[in-house]
């Protein structure tokens, strides 16, 4: 086979290997991150989302105090870290095992009523009529409800099960893939140095493609400037975030060192080759 | 050893191509990702654009303040000009007013009679209510010759206003002017009831609301409504708007 067109092809295969491992990367980073049932519990627990979620839950609790005659002390027992990560703990298993997700208020309501009922007496104050105290009790759960509830999760739930489903087959997949593309370069060339130089090309170009992602993110601090209103789910967000370009960072620092490997490898090959 | 080299297909790479061919892998792998996304790209890149700002969000506020008092002494900017009926007329000049955005702080409401002295700012979401009383976004601000609409909590700031009466003083003191109202009438209304209020109104008028009754626990359904009529303050050049 001609030499020029001998090396298109294998570049061709190359690019190919590269590519594979890339989606590889990407599909290995997901499993290990965001379609992890335990990864945003674990990343709750690291940006303290628990403790800030209480303050703005209380804060946002005491606001509805204003409104309706309560003092800010009474919200001091209202919501307590552990109510909140128990409820939060049982909305993500729920997603993540395809049901539908909601907050259980029941606990919540019951502290609510309590401290409500010990409050009027300490006081003596006046209810207002009608179904007003219900209808406080009620208002101050749908915001606890909806402070717990994770912004866009409903709609990417769909997503993150079948995806879930999924990834172990894609990951099989692309593995597979690589495999194959590896055992065609590496039987189909004579010189066997040669094959060890394609995939070096292979896993140097998956190290620049798989490394750029955090290097820009990471070099512009762009994930850092989002917007969002909650303390809590911005720390959360640029946790998570930090942790999965992390992930990519290490994913392509191996396919670095592989490639280094590779390119001595190859090297002491040709060499070797050169000498017989 | 150069005809091997020939032969192994190495005498012209140098090693180049252990750079070059990674960098055109990485450039090819994003072409070929856009291109395979491009119907969906623009899309997702704008509402991704949505979701980030220039700069990282400060926690440390929750608000803007905007508010600086004008001191007895000091003069804002001011244009004379001939109103409809040919009389010459003071306007604070359009171009020195800072018009405050959402949720800023840009004044100050004191009714002295009722013990009402609370920060003043636009809009009235819980941020505002929390820290003051909040002008309604829909309608308007001190000295643009409209309606202002004030909410309060009635546990807080607008407790007072169970004490408003007939004649009573209410001042609101701006960055651009000071406003002085004085109180025409007190009504008990439905929270649903529109008609409590006119947003159309071509005349400045401030309305203030709270809820009813005051000092009872839970959310009622009844609001607490002070309506005023403007006594004193320069107004805005609107039409330099």
């Amino acid at each position: 086979m001609n030499s020029k067109i001998r090396h298109i092809i294998y570049g061709i295969i190359s690019f190919v290997l590269s590519f594979v491992l890339f989606l590889l990367s990407f599909a290995v980073m997901l499993q290990s991150t965001i379609l992890n049932p335990s990864y945003i519990m674990d990343n709750m627990n690291t940006s303290n989302y628990f403790i800030d979620k209480r303050d703005e839950i209380k804060k946002s609790l005491v606001d509805l105090g204003y409104a309706s005659g309560l003092d800010e002390s009474f919200f001091e027992n209202v919501v307590d870290e552990v109510t909140i990560h128990d409820n939060t703990q049982a909305y993500l298993n729920s997603f993540y095992s395809g049901e539908e997700a909601k907050i259980d208020t029941t606990a919540f309501k019951q502290k609510f009523n309590s401290e409500l009922d010990s409050y009027i007496s300490k006081n003596n104050l006046k209810v207002a009529g009608g179904s007003s105290r219900e209808y406080l009790i009620n208002k101050a759960a749908s915001i606890y409800a909806s402070a717990l509830r994770i912004p866009l999760f409903t709609t990417l739930s769909t997503y993150l099960v079948a995806m879930k489903n999924m990834m172990p087959l894609i990951i099989g997949g692309l593995v597979v893939l690589a495999a194959v593309l590896c055992i065609i370069i590496i039987f189909t060339n004579r010189w066997k140095h040669r094959a060890v130089r394609y995939i070096c090309y292979a896993t140097s170009g998956a190290f620049l493609t798989v490394g750029i992602i955090p290097a820009v993110l990471f070099s512009t601090g762009f994930i850092n400037k989002i917007n969002i209103d909650s303390r809590a789910f911005y720390n959360l967000f640029v946790q998570s975030m930090n942790s999965i370009l992390i992930a990519l960072a290490v994913c392509s620092i191996v396919f670095l060192i592989i490639s280094v490997g590779l390119f001595f490898l190859h090297k002491s090959m040709r060499r070797h080759a050169s000498e017989d | 050893m150069s005809d091997k080299k020939i032969r192994h297909g190495h005498k012209s790479k140098n090693g180049k191509s252990f750079i070059i061919l990674p960098i055109i892998f990485c450039l090819v792998t994003y072409l070929v990702l856009y291109l395979a996304f491009v119907p969906s790209f623009s899309p997702v890149i704008s509402a991704v654009g949505m979701f980030f700002s220039d700069n990282e969000k400060d926690y440390s506020t929750e608000y803007d303040n905007i508010f600086v008092p004008v001191s007895e002494n000091s003069t804002v900017p001011t244009v004379t000009k001939k109103d409809a009926d040919g009389k010459e007329k003071t306007y604070v000049k359009s171009d020195s007013v800072q018009y405050p955005n959402y949720g800023n702080l840009f004044g100050e409401l004191i009714i002295n009679d009722c013990d009402v002295d609370a920060n003043l700012f636009f809009g009235d979401n819980d941020v505002a209510l929390r820290n003051g009383v909040g002008i309604y976004a829909g309608s308007f601000v001190p000295g643009y010759g409209g309606t202002i609409l004030v909410a309060g909590h009635n546990n807080t700031y607008f407790n007072g206003l169970k004490n408003a009466k007939l004649g009573q003083q209410v001042e609101i003191k701006t960055s651009y002017g000071n406003y002085v109202y004085e109180i025409t009438g007190t009504a008990i209304k439905k929270a649903t009831d529109r008609s409590a209020y006119d947003l159309s109104a071509n005349y400045e008028n401030l309305i203030m609301y709270t809820c009813y009754p005051f000092d009872e626990l839970g959310l009622t359904a009844q609001r607490f409504f002070v309506y005023a009529k403007l006594v004193s303050g320069t107004p805005i050049d609107k039409e330099a708007d």
